[in-house]
């Protein structure tokens, strides 16, 4: 009977060493995902493409440049930095979110709205999910880029927002 | 009392084996499709093995179904306006209607041909004709769109069409009717002296499949019916089937019918374009519509003005005569590309005529004499075998790669399967009701992809629910894989299923497209930032260069539109995300929505008639805030 207890003990050790040891497939983190099961690093920096920690270089005004035109595009038919659209204003967005979560939340918002608690409480909040735009991922870091170099200047009036487009009325005739 | 019992015993065992027998007999009756069910069912989620394209006949369209399942996925506007989708309404589409008529927003569409390459299906294009105003159009596969048109010149009627040759060079036309060509005003009893037919060959690019009518060939004066391309020992010939070789100009029905023999036309293509080459055909006047969605996805009408024609009679070896019984219609190369099966549909059985003898009987000079200078060949001399008493008026065959064809039956609403060598019929199942073509996946290709053949029937009677006077057409799903056809679904169909092609769904579904790239989007009007939106007038006309993304448009505040005003709402869906169109309507407009596309750009005109403030709105619900997806134009007298 010992010896049976034993035997199972170590059956025990190698499932636990062999789960723990083996990398988690793509297919595998899905699966977790879809079942609501996020970690405690997804839950502060999102899910998607991003699954570690990034280092943050200085802010690069090139970057931040082409980030700008991208924002202007893509972003701002929906946010501005300071005045109230379709989503969330992103003035401060980098302060209040990791960029792990802003690159994730920028390149997988799908998944974000629908299996991300906080992006579901966005979703319950803006009765919509972010829409994809095609931003690829060099696309996704010089928007951070655009979005650090803004975070800390101050608030503009909504006319003078990057991508504010509310034409004039036509010439009349 | 003995002999009572033993009656009685026997009475009893008598009615017992009457209720089997009566309970058997119901019981097959009730659940005789046995695993039918099972064969046809999709499972929530998961996808057909096949598409199939089925044209709408009167209706001017393709629909899309899956098969085994016969769901429908998609109706295609090809020759008719359809105002779901603002196509043959907005400015970008109007133009693929354009003909020398003018515009004309209906045609006839009767016979989809998915593009081949090596004589198998490649899932690039579908191609359909249009009867009644002989045009033929093209649908991109990747989008599901139709993305050319191109009217047939000096045709009366393009019934024979748009037959393919095996790599999809050319896109093969004949004309129905015959007519004076070029047209003139003679008395139509002079149809004998006047009337003539052509056999048009519009080539195809490899690279873009863009169409342009490469020639013409001038035939006698009779009914060009139905079409198929050689291949294999026969590539480089095509196949007309025809009728009225009586030339009645009245009274068809049976002015048409007296002839024991009609002829199957045989054009050796490979030759006619040697004549181009060698600048042997005429240039005649013509005046004729090319209309395609140009590389910013608009629609472009170019008018064409000369055709060029060679005339049958004057190249000896371009055209033969093949004496066919008895008015045929279908005209169908088997896989092998030896025999040609012909549907005499007021014939007893179905003639099928041998290649290889063709050849032999032209080298041998075995010729009974000729029709209005085309040479006729002995029928005896190219006859391969006859199905003999297959059933009443035999139209259509398509082959399953199997050694066997399938000939559809009008009369006696059947199909026929029959083997190709031996010419017995082996089978037979009824249709319910009427069938006219039938379809077996890559039944007319070199390889066929078999399994089931469709039969398009176009009278239902008691089959549906009745739906007043009008009953749905239909299809029918029957497996041809074992010794004997098992019939295991009927759909209804939009329209008339006239005719249909099927093929695996793997030759289309990885390249469907999802969304337009926006930075590809060169549409002149379009914007590719919302900040981009604004008003623009030029004298009375305006243009409104307008964005859409879940859920606004801008801009969504218009002012300065005055009462007579042109006002273009050019619209830009700025999505790009797979199944995000967005719609656009506005309050009285004259035509219709505009469904536009992720990454489109799609404009409508409207010609505000009195002052006021005029809502518009988001048609298709895109997201939870699409009824909040409005705005409002402000209209000044």
């Amino acid at each position: 009977m010992n010896r049976f207890y034993s035997l199972l003990a170590l059956l025990t050790l190698v499932a636990v060493v062999g789960c723990s040891s083996a990398p988690e497939t793509d297919a595998e983190r899905q699966a977790r995902w879809a079942a609501g099961n996020l970690n405690s690093w997804e839950t502060e920096h999102g899910i998607g493409p991003v699954t570690e920690d990034i280092q943050l270089a200085a802010v690069d005004p090139a970057k931040a440049a082409s980030g700008q035109d991208i924002f202007i595009k893509k972003c701002a038919t929906c946010h501005y930095l300071d005045h109230k659209k379709t989503g969330p204003m992103l003035r401060d967005v980098t302060k209040r979110r990791s960029s792990e979560y802003v690159l994730n939340q920028i390149l997988n918002p799908e998944q974000m709205g629908k299996l991300h608690p906080d992006g579901r409480k966005l979703v319950a909040q803006y009765a919509q999910f972010m829409t994809i735009q095609g931003i690829t991922r060099e696309n996704a870091d010089d928007l951070l880029h655009f979005l650090r170099s803004e975070a800390d200047k101050p608030a503009l009036p909504a006319e003078q927002q990057p991508g504010f487009g509310t034409p004039p009325p036509p010439p009349t005739n | 009392m003995q002999k009572k019992q033993i009656t009685i015993i026997i009475g009893a065992i008598g009615l017992l084996l009457l209720l089997l027998v009566v309970g058997c007999a119901q019981k097959q009756e009730a659940g005789g499709f046995g695993d039918a069910p099972a064969k046809v069912y999709v499972a929530p989620g998961s996808y057909d093995e096949f598409y199939a394209f089925m044209s709408g006949g009167f209706s001017g369209q393709v629909s899309v179904y899956g098969l085994p399942s016969g769901r429908l996925f998609r109706v295609i506007p090809v020759f008719s306006q359809d105002p779901e989708k603002g196509y043959g309404y907005s400015e970008e589409t109007k133009p693929l209607m354009m003909t020398s008529h003018g515009f004309i927003p209906w045609d006839d569409a009767h016979h989809p041909q998915l593009s081949v390459t090596d004589g198998q299906t490649d899932g690039r294009w579908l191609f359909i004709n249009g009867n009644n105003t002989p045009r033929i159009a093209r649908i991109d596969l990747t989008t599901f769109e139709t993305v050319e048109t191109i009217e047939i010149p000096n045709s009366g009627g393009n019934h024979g069409s748009p037959y393919l040759t095996p790599n999809t060079e050319y896109v093969v036309a004949s004309t129905r009717f015959s007519v004076p060509i070029p047209q003139k005003d003679v008395p139509i009893s002079s149809y004998k002296e006047n009337f003539k037919g052509t056999i048009s060959y519009i080539k195809v690019d490899s690279a873009t499949g863009r169409m342009n009518l490469a020639f013409q060939i001038l035939v006698p004066g009779i009914n060009y019916d139905l079409s198929r391309a050689g291949k294999g020992p026969s590539h480089g010939w095509s196949f007309f089937s025809s009728y009225n070789s009586e030339q009645a100009n009245t009274q068809l029905e049976v002015n048409a019918s007296q002839n024991d023999k009609d002829f199957i036309a045989a054009v050796n293509w490979k030759l006619a374009e040697e004549l181009v080459a060698q600048g042997k055909g005429q240039a005649w006047p013509a005046n004729y519509f090319h209309n395609y969605m140009d590389a910013a996805d608009v629609g472009k009408s170019e008018t064409m003005n000369s055709v060029t024609i060679l005339n049958a009679k004057e190249h000896p070896g371009l055209v033969y005569y093949i004496p066919t019984p008895k008015s045929p219609h279908g005209c169908d190369v088997d896989p092998s590309g030896e025999y040609i099966v012909a549907g005499g549909k007021l014939a007893a059985l179905i003639p099928v005529h041998s290649f290889s003898k063709f050849k032999t009987a032209i080298e041998n000079k075995e010729f009974d004499g000729e029709f209005d200078g085309i040479p006729i060949v002995k029928y005896e001399s190219v006859l391969a075998g006859e199905v003999k008493e297959p059933g009443l008026g035999p139209l259509h065959t398509e082959f399953d790669g199997q050694g066997f064809g399938y000939t559809s039956m009008f009369l006696s609403s059947e199909i026929v399967k029959w083997k190709l060598g031996t010419w017995e019929v082996v089978d037979r199942i009824p249709t319910y009701y009427s069938i006219g073509h039938l379809m077996i996946p890559g039944g007319d290709t070199k390889q066929p992809y078999g399994k089931y053949v469709v039969a398009l029937n176009k009278i239902t009677k008691d089959r549906y629910l009745p739906t007043g006077p009008e009953l749905t057409q239909s299809a029918q799903l029957i497996d041809i894989t074992g010794d004997k056809m098992k019939l295991l679904l009927d759909f209804p169909t939009i329209g008339e299923p006239h005719y249909a092609q099927a093929c695996p769904t793997t030759l289309i579904k990885d390249k469907s497209k999802r969304w337009y790239p926006i930075e590809e989007n060169h549409n002149p009007f379009a914007i590719k930032a919302e900040g981009e939106a604004r008003v623009e007038r030029d004298g009375k006309t305006v243009h409104v260069y307008m964005s859409t993304i879940r859920t606004h448009f801008a801009p969504d505040n218009i002012e300065g539109i005055k009462v007579g005003d042109k006002v273009y709402f050019h619209v830009t869906n700025l999505e790009q995300d797979w199944d995000v169109p967005h719609g656009f309507s506005v309050f009285g407009a004259n035509n219709s929505e505009l469904l536009v596309m992720p990454g489109q750009t799609r404009t409508i005109l409207w010609e505000p008639k009195q002052a006021g403030v005029i809502p518009f709105y988001c048609t298709d619900f895109c997201s939870a805030l699409h009824q909040e997806m409005q705005g409002w134009i402000r209209v000044s007298s």
